[in-house]
């Protein structure tokens, strides 16, 4: 059993190798790009491939770079980000090989990979059966780096390839870094606020209360109100915060797969019958426009005194 | 050129029998459900009475998504922990069905299609198409005309398209009674063995006494399959009340039925699977409506064919039995090239040799239950007198007589209003 | 065999509704039979965006279903309402492909089964990022490599110049404009477009549209199985919290105190 890890941002390449350890003792960690720096003193593969002619970024060289490797792995395992989901089904399928997407646990029996996914819309959790070779996008935060082994670097060869993807223009996202997986206190915001400038109730109680603000997927992609790194849900960020607090969204499945973990949910919506009641210790059901600054209020009363 | 002979709105059962029997007359027929599908929005008690149904589908039961056949009626008075429970037990003639409205209703409207309708779910009708003074199709979501010969208003007791059409006033809101309904998930077996019935048999139960605080009202239960129909029915007052304050009694309601020993005891262990509540507007006194204008009839709750009880709703079978009295007239009109009024008012001589006169009794039984001492007084002292009549404590006992005449003067009735009361409840119920 | 100008496949999946799926975390029981299905959410985004490249440039458009309920009547009459709901957005035709061995299929399968379908007959396919009930995002992925065309996800917009398209794809650090030569894959995400609501009697004449059903073979076996569904356990308190304004934020703190989380 052998395992290829590949991922362009390294802390989390780290997590996959992590992963990888679970199902077989040779784990080999892919470096792209411009990173030898970084991977000097680099701990838990037991052997780093660096390939320098291939940007990190660049999707399709990465395919190509990928495959032509596969051969000498049984599992290839990607992070679950957008740019690790581009890449898993086309690599899966030039390889003959099955693949997976979120996968938060894995284990070996007999010759399958049987692992762990979360599916219907976050209602179930499907263990699957993966045949040999197996390439999957392993969920993020799931597993701890390890940092026993200390690996040999070699350095790999891009193959030659026919680019069909011609890339005219690039601008980089913004990324604020909040930390909305790690956050003890998240205020979520759905499309219930009516402007941009009505966030900032939710910015103030998350203020008080020492916690970060996520949202909805359409108040991020759609309206862009906010920066896109900070939806939560199944296509998003999963939060496990101690409170999280729900306010003007619906819940509907694809969002409240990303709060099963809070350990206490409190949705403030004025729609009696939304569907994220059902995924709440405590449920308000009132105008976000009034409820919030009272809540606001009582909560710096309380600090004051 | 119209679009379709008939555009019925709504695919309820008015609706989808209506649809049925013309495009089994080989009209066109196009039906409007504004719901996702057809009765994924209706709520409802949970008993259908087969007598109009059956004339369109004979034998129905063998084939539609039905619970369960009632052949053990229960009537309860409850008072405090206690209770009297008075139960009636036999396969009537005259069939009667649970039933879960999102299954039945959707068996319906596929029966229509298969007929040749076309149903088109998930698109709300906004207005009937008026020209000239007649009712010349139907306006949809996005200003969207779409023509028709006629137009059949099923579209619920609401009916936002008679009214439009000027076929019925504003409903003015001002008593109206709210139900509260749940369905709770329990097995099969103890379903039969707690309500004692067979495979496929099921109880009607009602219940009047304290629950209600005082309101006219009280508590249904029905069995179904593997489900329970369980709620509570209460006139509560003007719309002007808050919402939210009525969905609060409706809830307290329900749980306080829910939670009496003798209720509690059938539900043990079950599962709430969903609740929800719904105003019951106060139909039978929608007086004078008109049952057809030109180019347009009106059918079931939309037309005010529902009779509240009290603490039961019924409306299914008169909405089925105007529906088929309307495609009747409708399809001599079609067939005589007349979409007239007075072409079309044969649907309403139809009703009124047949289907009024039921209807006429139904709300009699409705102006009686109005006494609310039915719902207060009634279970109270009923229950008293049984726990005076069956407790013994070894302590000497009042006369059964005194008793009485001690508890009804507590409630200011006498024993004369007291007969009569009881007579009349017994009678209506 | 001659094309037209632009024929476009949009994969459209028959998607279990999973808000409306119901599960029963004390026993574990999921009502997968229960619960009805429909067109992916995000299909219809790839829908209208084929719609929009037919209103600009001509061309057909073509909904693809490969259905995995098996072939009850129930299933078949729901795939064919999905396919309704996309053909009355202004798709022309559709393709159903079902049998009980689709059950069994895992995107692999399918992949190789469309890819047959779509070669030689089209030059673009656009699809959803992910679907509803699965949100795997391999389907569209895998028929690009099995028909060996270039495949771009996240796509936010589309453009179409002559023999290529460009593609605006959003990842996680880079917004890119790509330019690919066609036949391509393309799937896009919910941001797209939105999708629109068909008149009715686009909904009427979609009924009268061509749907050509065929039998379902898979053409290998599939490289997954599922062993196993599970429901996870989450124990919420479903309180509401009563009471004006004033007391309920009062009440609020006052549970949230007690749960020892503030
Ligand atoms: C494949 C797929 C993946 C998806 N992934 C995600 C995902 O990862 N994350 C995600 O969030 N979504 C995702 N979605 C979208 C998801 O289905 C919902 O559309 C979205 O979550 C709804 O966002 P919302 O709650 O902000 O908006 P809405 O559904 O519009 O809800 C707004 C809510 O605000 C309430 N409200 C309005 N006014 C007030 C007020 N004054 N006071 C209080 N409440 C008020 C309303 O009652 C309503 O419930 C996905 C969809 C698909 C198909
Ligand atoms: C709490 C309660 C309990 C009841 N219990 C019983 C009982 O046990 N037994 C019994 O026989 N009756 C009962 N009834 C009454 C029964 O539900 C009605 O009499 C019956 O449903 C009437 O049928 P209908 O087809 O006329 O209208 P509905 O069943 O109301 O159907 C109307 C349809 O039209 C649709 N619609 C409405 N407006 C539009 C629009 N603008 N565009 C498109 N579609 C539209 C609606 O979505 C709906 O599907 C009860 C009613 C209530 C409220």
């Amino acid at each position: 059993m052998k395992v290829l890890a590949y991922g362009d941002v390294l802390d989390l390449a780290l997590e996959l190798v992590a992963a990888g350890r679970g199902i077989s003792d040779n784990v080999v960690l892919l470096v792209a790009g411009d990173q030898e720096e970084k991977i000097q003193g680099l701990k838990g593969p037991n052997e780093v491939l660096l390939c320098k002619d291939v940007k990190s970024y660049d999707q399709e060289s990465l395919v190509e770079l990928i495959t032509s490797i596969a051969r000498d792995f049984d599992a290839i395992l990607l992070p679950n980000d957008r740019r690790g989901r581009e890449l898993v089904g086309v690599i899966a399928h030039k390889i003959g090989g099955s693949a997976a997407t979120d996968v938060s646990s894995l284990r070996l029996e007999n010759d399958v990979i049987l692992i762990e996914r979360i599916t219907l819309g976050g209602k179930a959790i499907a263990v699957e059966e993966l045949s040999l070779p197996a390439v999957m996008t392993i969920q993020k935060g799931r597993f701890k780096p390890l940092e026993d082994i200390e690996p040999e670097i070699r350095e790999i060869k891009a193959p030659k390839i026919e680019r069909r993807i011609e890339v005219l223009e690039k601008k980089e996202k913004p990324r604020v870094g909040v930390p909305l997986d790690k956050a003890e206190i998240v205020i979520a915001v759905g499309r219930g606020f009516k402007k941009k400038e009505d966030l900032k109730l939710a910015y103030e109680l998350a203020e008080i209360l020492g916690g970060v603000v996520g949202a909805t997927r359409p108040l991020a992609a759609d309206l862009k109100w906010m920066e896109e790194e900070v939806w939560i849900g199944i296509s998003g960020v999963r939060v496990a915060p101690k409170v999280l607090v729900v306010v003007g969204a619906s819940g509907q499945q694809q969002f409240s797969a990303g709060i099963m973990d809070s350990k206490i949910v409190v949705a403030v919506n004025n729609d009696s019958s939304a569907p994220i009641f059902e995924h709440a210790d405590y449920g308000v059901v009132m105008d976000l426009y009034q409820f919030l600054p009272a809540l606001i209020k009582k909560l710096k009363e309380a600090k004051g005194a | 050129m119209v679009d379709f002979d008939i555009i019925v709105v709504g695919a309820g059962p008015a609706g989808s029998v209506a649809s049925y029997l013309l495009a089994k007359k080989g009209h066109t027929v196009l039906t409007i459900e504004r719901g996702k599908r057809p009765g994924s929005k209706n709520m409802f008690g949970g008993r259908l009475y087969a007598w109009s149904l059956e004339k369109v589908f004979p034998n129905f039961w063998e084939e539609a998504p039905i619970e369960r056949e009632v052949t053990r009626e229960v009537l309860g008075l409850l008072y405090g922990d206690d209770g009297i429970e008075i139960s009636l037990n036999g396969k009537p003639k005259a069939k009667s069905f649970t039933i879960l409205r999102a299954k039945f209703d959707q068996w319906l409207a596929e029966k229509a299609e298969d007929a040749g309708a076309e149903i088109v779910s998930g698109v709300k009708v906004e207005s009937p198409l008026i020209e000239d003074g007649k009712v010349k199709g139907v306006i949809v979501e996005g200003e969207e005309k779409i023509e028709s010969s006629i137009v059949v208003a099923a579209d619920g007791a609401l009916s936002f398209i008679a009214e439009k059409a000027g076929l019925r006033a504003k409903l003015s809101g001002e008593d109206f009674a709210v139900g509260a309904k749940e369905v709770i998930e329990l097995s099969k077996d103890a379903i039969e063995d707690r309500f004692r019935l067979e495979e496929n048999e099921g109880a009607a139960q009602l219940y009047i006494g304290d629950i209600t605080e005082g309101v006219v009202g009280g508590g249904f239960l029905y069995t179904n399959k593997d489900t329970i129909s369980l709620g509570v029915v209460m006139r509560i007052g003007s719309l002007s009340e808050k919402v939210s304050n009525i969905e609060t009694t409706m809830w307290n309601a329900t749980e306080r039925f829910k939670s009496h020993p003798l209720i509690g005891r059938y539900l043990k262990g079950g599962k709430l699977l969903e609740y929800s509540a719904h105003i019951i507007p106060e139909t039978q006194f929608l007086r004078g409506v008109k049952l057809c204008t030109d180019g347009m009839v009106v059918v079931g709750d939309a037309a005010g064919f529902c009779v509240n009880y009290g603490l039961t709703v019924r409306g299914m079978d008169f909405a089925i039995e105007s529906a088929i009295a309307a495609a009747e007239a409708i399809d001599i009109a079609l067939e005589k090239g007349d979409t007239s009024a007075s072409s079309l008012r044969r649907y309403e001589e139809a009703l009124s040799t047949g289907m009024l006169r039921e209807f006429e009794k139904a709300k009699k039984a409705v102006d009686l239950m109005e006494d609310q001492r039915i719902y207060t007084s009634l279970p109270k002292i009923a229950v008293n007198t049984a726990r005076h009549l069956f407790h013994v404590d070894g302590k000497p006992k009042e006369g059964l007589y005194q008793f009485l005449r001690r508890s009804m003067s507590e409630e200011g009735i006498s024993l004369l209003s007291a007969l009569l009361l009881s007579w009349k409840a017994l009678k209506s119920l | 065999m001659m094309v037209t100008l632009m024929d476009i496949a949009v994969l459209i999946k028959q998607s279990l509704d999973v808000q409306e799926l119901r599960v029963d975390q004390d026993t574990g029981k999921i009502y997968i039979e229960e619960a009805p299905t429909k067109a992916g959410d995000i299909d219809l985004n790839a829908a209208e965006e084929a719609v929009r490249i037919k209103e600009k440039v001509g061309g057909k458009a073509t909904a693809i279903m490969l259905s995995t309920w098996g072939a009850s009547g129930k299933r078949l009459k729901e795939a064919k309402e999905a396919l309704k709901r996309v053909l009355a957005m202004g798709l022309d035709d559709a393709v159903l492909i079902m049998g009980e061995e689709g059950q069994k299929a895992d995107t692999y399968v399918v992949a190789k089964t469309l890819a047959e379908v779509i070669r030689d007959n089209y030059q673009l396919v656009l699809a959803a990022e992910g679907s509803d009930d699965n949100f795997s995002g391999l389907l569209p992925a895998r028929i690009a490599a099995e028909l060996d065309w270039p495949f771009i996800a996240y796509a936010t917009a589309l453009e179409l110049e002559g023999e290529y398209v460009k593609v605006t794809r959003s990842l996680e650090d880079y917004e890119e404009i790509v330019r690919v030569k066609l036949p391509a894959v393309i799937a896009v995400t919910q941001e797209i477009n939105k999708p629109r609501v068909p008149k009715l009697m686009d909904i009427v004449k979609a009924g009268k549209k061509p749907l050509d059903q065929r039998d379902f073979t898979p053409p290998s076996e599939p490289k997954i199985a599922i062993r196993e569904l599970k429901v996870p356990k989450v124990e919420r308190k479903n309180v509401i919290i009563e009471g004006d304004v004033e007391e309920a934020a009062e009440k609020l703190l006052q549970a949230l105190k007690e749960e020892g989380v503030l």
